[in-house]
């Protein structure tokens, strides 16, 4: 797409939204291939700067089940509604020749990139509330109907295990302990929980941090229904501890201010012990995305250097796995 | 004869090193700059296999052909512990079968990332 196409559609849009002229500027794609954009932009509306992000097109190489973006969008709203800290959306973008379908969102301030989250000073006093503020962010966004979410796909627990395990043996590498943490989780399920709206990718790398911790939630693309405790699971994989091991949460904190703020939000009994279960679940889907990553290499539909390489992250997950198995 | 000045070894240090100290400071574009950071740690990784020489490969078929008492490819004796866990009751809770997937692990973990902390155990333990 070229940029001034792209410019023309923005103003075009985000007039409507503003009932007045809008000028563009400053246009950054941050991420995205042929396929998806995310773009960094401002507009001059209503006298003022106003920083903004466009989202469209859909990757075809996502990893499956991921939302498309009206879903997305529609989502995003929802829960901005329910006062959680995610981006506002202000204008839908329909498919055109200069885009696909997607949506413009306010661009929140605060930092993302995870070793500045884990290292600059000036998130000192972030680094300390942060686990707390996880918890609550997600007991706010578990506690939200689900029924509110329908245009999100509910999967039990058994589906999502079965699914994610189908993956893995599709891609014909045969890896013991994936087979052995597959069992686990079949052999002994976790306890029953209501169902809920799933982030699906909460993680250090996905929040949004200011001095004074969590300011938003990025990246909801890989939302469900179901059971809602994977969200803390998936924040506790090692991956996402960018080696900070012995802070579980994210790198920065740890499990019990996590699951105090959490169960205290959800008047609710998680225990270290369930959360365990959904950490070995965390690291096999991690490694069935690793798999996959490595796959759309290795398969030729997308060669890319980072696919290649992260195919031998594999050993990590396992690594990880056969300690969490031991734990028992 | 094998062709020894530079072995592969060293001949993989010497781009490895050409791309670090010359083309990395070179390179402004931040996603790029990432790529290329990537694409060292790739060939480190194939410089740790090279000085490996095997190593790994013929470690783990050892530690399989004792595990299931039988010889025999190192593919098709994977293939056989995958059978062994599907076939038996409880396999997760076989601290030998733990034992021996982890001195695999720690050996593929030794070249493929050989700075990265796995997870420790806790007090809380999985039930």
């Amino acid at each position: 797409m070229t940029d001034m196409a792209l410019v023309r559609l923005l103003e075009e849009c985000l007039s409507g939204h503003w009932q007045s002229s809008v000028t563009i500027d400053n246009v950054k794609q941050l991420t995205g291939g042929a396929a998806s954009q995310t773009t960094a932009f401002d507009a001059w509306a209503e006298g003022k700067l106003q920083p903004l992000i466009l989202r469209c097109g859909d990757d075809e190489h996502q990893f499956e089940n991921a939302l498309t973006k009206p879903t997305e969008a529609s989502l995003l709203e929802l829960v901005y509604q329910q006062g959680l800290p995610v981006p506002e959306v202000i204008a839908h973008i329909p498919a055109s020749d200069v885009s696909g379908a997607g949506f413009v969102m306010r661009r929140l301030a605060g930092e993302a990139l995870p070793k500045r989250i884990l290292t600059d000073a000036r998130f000192a006093t972030a680094r300390e509330l942060l686990a707390g503020q996880c918890g609550a962010v997600l007991a706010s966004l578990h506690n939200i109907d689900p029924r509110r979410a329908a245009m999100l796909e509910s999967v039990s627990v058994e589906d999502d295990v079965l699914r994610y395990r189908e993956r893995y043996r599709e891609f014909g590498q045969c890896l013991p302990v994936f087979d052995l943490a597959f069992r686990y989780l079949l052999d002994t399920p976790p306890t029953p929980r209501q169902a809920a709206i799933v982030h699906g990718d909460f993680r250090n790398g996905n929040i949004l941090v200011d001095e004074q911790g969590l300011s938003g939630v990025l990246d909801w693309e890989l939302a469900h229904i179901g059971n809602p405790i994977e969200d803390l699971g998936w924040l506790c994989v090692n991956s996402w501890r960018f080696g900070r091991v012995d802070k579980a949460v994210g790198g920065f904190g740890d499990k019990r201010a996590l699951l105090e703020t959490y169960n205290r939000g959800r008047d609710t009994d998680v225990s270290e012990q369930e959360l365990a279960y959904w950490e070995v679940f965390g690291v096999l889907k991690w490694g069935v995305i690793c798999l996959y990553q490595s796959a759309i290499h290795l398969q030729g539909k997308q060669r890319s250097v980072e696919r290649a390489v992260i195919g031998r992250r594999l050993s990590e997950c396992e690594a990880d796995l056969i300690r969490l198995l031991k734990e028992h | 004869m094998a062709i020894e000045h530079p072995n592969a070894e060293q001949l993989l240090e010497a781009v490895s090193e050409f791309l670090k100290q010359s083309i990395l400071p070179a390179v402004d574009a931040p996603a790029l700059s990432y790529q290329l950071r990537v694409a060292i740690n790739g060939l480190g990784i194939v410089g740790r296999e090279l000085s490996a020489g095997g190593n790994q490969q013929r470690g783990e078929q050892a530690l399989l052909a004792e595990f299931l008492g039988q010889r025999g490819e190192l593919v098709t004796l994977r293939e056989q512990l995958r059978s062994h866990i599907e076939g038996s009751d409880a396999p997760y809770r076989d601290p030998a079968l733990l034992e021996m997937l982890q001195k695999i692990s720690d050996a593929k973990l030794a070249i493929d990332n050989p700075k990265y902390q796995p997870v420790r155990l806790s007090s809380a333990g999985i039930r």
